[in-house]
């Protein structure tokens, strides 16, 4: 079995599909591996999810409690200790708790929508990411900007890929705005148990392909 | 409250060195980044701003404002020295409208 792995799917921003993400590549990666998502969002959305007893991975909800980042890190190496893949979906913001999962990531799963705002983010997002490189004296974390949310109507969703490329980091196929996401949620399930072969569902599966060959899995 | 008990006595070797690893990495950054010098933005990153009076749905702007102070108060948990600013309900009209920008551009 290859060793233990971790994931974190980071934004500064809110509003990029951060936990639709963390959830489905989970699910999607859940097949073969023992695979557990961690809910570092206070907002709750991906434990949330979990609720209703439908998605082939626990979430688990550990989020930074009165500051003690050694206590949160402690906390997800525990986890990740006792499983093959630790997806963590990060709170969208410049926190304590996204330098954490910085530090621990073996790949940043980074969504970006098509708009300028995000796109500063995201630069200040990869900032980080070299900060977390440079202080870990590693190649690590590598980094997967997905384009999220993408309506190919708009000009600036059909450009989003080539803006995304000037980053010079990995860019997945991406992941389009679709009801059916809002759907799964609501349902309680993973996409590709809620429509699976739909085009969400072909979206998530080719983002999460390029997560596992990331990952060398 | 108090404080979450440390595990790291109860990790295996390798996780608790992983674990060690990672607070001292975070450490190393937040300090480099104490001691970045904050640089005022320049004119040309600033966006023109302008103040507007919006006739808005009483229920709409209660909104708005009750998401600003959720913000506010969800930034100061998240700062170390619990600094959230002040509730914006304009940052947060702002926010929603860049997002809709290309909808409003082909609006009718």
């Amino acid at each position: 079995m290859a060793r233990s792995q971790l994931i974190a799917v980071s934004n500064l921003k809110g509003g990029t599909a951060k936990t639709t993400l963390a959830v489905n590549i989970a699910s999607a990666l859940a097949g073969d591996a023992a695979v557990v998502v961690v809910d570092a969002d206070e907002q709750g959305t991906a434990a949330a999810w979990a609720t209703a007893g439908h998605l082939p991975v626990k979430v688990v909800p550990i989020v930074l409690h009165e500051g003690d980042v050694t206590g949160w890190i402690e906390a997800v190496v525990a986890l990740k200790a006792a499983h093959d893949l630790v997806v963590v979906d990060c709170p969208p913001n410049l926190g304590a708790v996204a330098l954490a999962a910085l530090t621990l990531a073996d790949l940043v799963v980074v969504p970006v929508t098509a708009s300028g705002m995000d796109l500063k983010a995201t630069a200040r997002a990869l900032e980080l990411v070299q900060q977390a490189r440079q202080a870990r004296r590693s190649d690590k974390p590598v980094v997967l900007l997905v384009p999220s949310k993408v309506d190919r109507r708009t000009a600036s969703g059909r450009e989003v890929e080539a803006v995304l490329s000037d980053f010079r980091e990995p860019v997945a196929p991406a992941v389009a705005q679709r009801a059916a996401h809002v759907d799964a949620f609501s349902a309680g399930q993973w996409i590709g148990d809620y429509a699976p072969r739909s085009a969400a569902h072909v979206d998530v599966e080719a983002v999460a392909a390029l997560v596992k060959r990331m990952l060398n899995r | 409250m108090t404080k979450r008990a440390s595990l790291r006595s109860n990790l295996p070797a390798a996780a608790a060195q992983e674990a060690a690893e990672a607070v001292a990495a975070v450490a190393a950054i937040s300090k480099s980044q104490d001691n970045a010098p904050v640089a005022a933005p320049s004119s040309s990153d600033r966006r023109p701003m302008t103040n507007s009076t919006v006739h808005l749905p009483v229920d709409l702007l209660d909104a708005l404002r009750l998401a600003a102070q959720r913000r506010a108060s969800r930034r100061a948990r998240a700062d170390d020295n619990g600094r959230g600013g002040r509730p914006s309900v304009s940052e947060i009209v702002v926010e929603m409208l860049d997002r809709h920008r290309d909808e409003l551009d082909q609006m009718d």
